[in-house]
């Protein structure tokens, strides 16, 4: 089963290209990166409006900035970077309680994942449960992480205020109380 | 109270844990799409050969409460930026296109340029910073000004109108 969405060594080479010019590298980038940042931009509350923009926003920067950003392990970092702090200056509008939003059915259609989906029905329930156990900020990392590359599990951690060894290349203490709760009530299930 | 670190924190990632991943990204998917038309937008409005950009906000839209993409009345909508601010006034023609009127501050004759799904149409706004264009086919609109005596252009988002 392949777990990874996002291939890394795809991820580094459309930065390079992207970086000397090469705008259909771009293109591909904003593909790939671009559910990523509309999970950071919807996680700091803004509405779905302002979520578009503020990703869109990030992306004309970058356009400016590829000459400061090293690698494209930065480049995910900068994107969260600059996403969350326009998120930030649309300020007063945003909503501070954010309940966990109910879990739609399967969006099999709407969706077509490059893989079939990877829970069964039972456990998307309950995966979700646990999600919304979680303490907020555990829940934020997790809603982010997901999203990233494995390489850039560190980096990205850091761009998200999380101390270090938050998560990658241990496993950190969100992701263990996850677990915890998954394996609390049903152990094997998930094996 | 003293946090109790949940056990196995330490330990590396495994097979599960990535699974874990990629169910909780499954979900989020689901929970909280991002639009459809979200990538195309962003992917029309970084095709500018410009790369020293300044990047305007949206601050604020009158006229309409609802759906953004309701170009049916008048609406006027303002971007702001460290060095411009600009009130575009958009209205609906009898063509069915958009008519845009546009106000700089502070005002100057500049080279502007509204970028749309046909193609840009060209203009210049005048020494009180006015600027008109009609004729703008429905869909992505973007507004870029080439300010003149400086080297960055000045763009705001590409919306949907």
């Amino acid at each position: 089963m392949t777990v990874a969405k996002t291939d890394h060594g795809r991820v580094a080479a459309l930065f390079d290209a992207a970086r000397a010019g090469d705008r259909a590298a771009l293109d591909e980038l904003v593909v790939l990166l671009t559910p990523l940042l509309w999970q950071v931009a919807r996680d700091q509350g803004l509405d779905v409006e302002q979520a578009s923009d503020v990703v869109q926003t990030a992306w004309l920067r970058l356009l400016g900035s590829f000459a400061e950003i090293r690698s494209s392990v930065a480049l995910t970092g900068w994107l969260i970077t600059v996403t969350k702090r326009e998120a930030w200056r649309t300020g007063e509008k945003r909503q501070i309680e954010r309940p966990l939003p109910e879990l739609p059915e399967r969006l099999a259609e709407a969706s077509p994942a490059p893989e079939e989906g990877v829970l069964r029905d039972d456990q998307r329930a309950r995966l979700w449960r646990a999600v919304d156990n979680l303490p907020e900020r555990c829940r934020s990392l997790l809603r982010i992480v997901a999203f990233v590359h494995r390489p850039d599990y560190a980096e990205v951690g850091a761009r998200l205020g999380m101390p270090r060894g938050s998560i990658g290349p241990t496993r950190g203490r969100c992701l263990a109380r996850l677990r915890e709760q998954l394996l609390a009530n049903g152990e094997g299930d998930w094996l | 109270m003293t946090t109790v670190e949940p056990a196995g924190a330490h330990e590396p990632l495994d097979e599960l844990d990535l699974r874990l991943l990629a169910g909780v990204r499954e979900l989020w998917e689901d929970a909280d799409p991002m639009p459809d038309t979200l990538v195309d937008q962003i992917r029309f409005a970084i095709q500018l050969e410009d790369v020293d950009l300044e990047v305007m906000r949206i601050r604020e839209q009158e006229g309409l409460v609802v759906a953004r993409s309701a170009a049916e009345q008048g609406r006027l909508i303002t971007f702001d930026s460290e060095s411009l601010t600009i009130m575009v006034n958009v209205s609906p023609e009898p063509a069915g296109t958009i008519r845009l009127d546009g106000w700089l501050t502070p005002p100057a004759e500049h080279p502007i340029e509204v970028r749309t799904c046909d193609g840009p149409l060209t203009t210049t706004s005048d020494d009180e910073g006015r600027f008109a264009v009609s004729g703008v086919p429905h869909g992505m609109v973007q507004v870029v000004v080439r300010t003149l005596g400086r080297s960055r252009t000045v763009s705001t988002p590409a919306i949907e109108l």
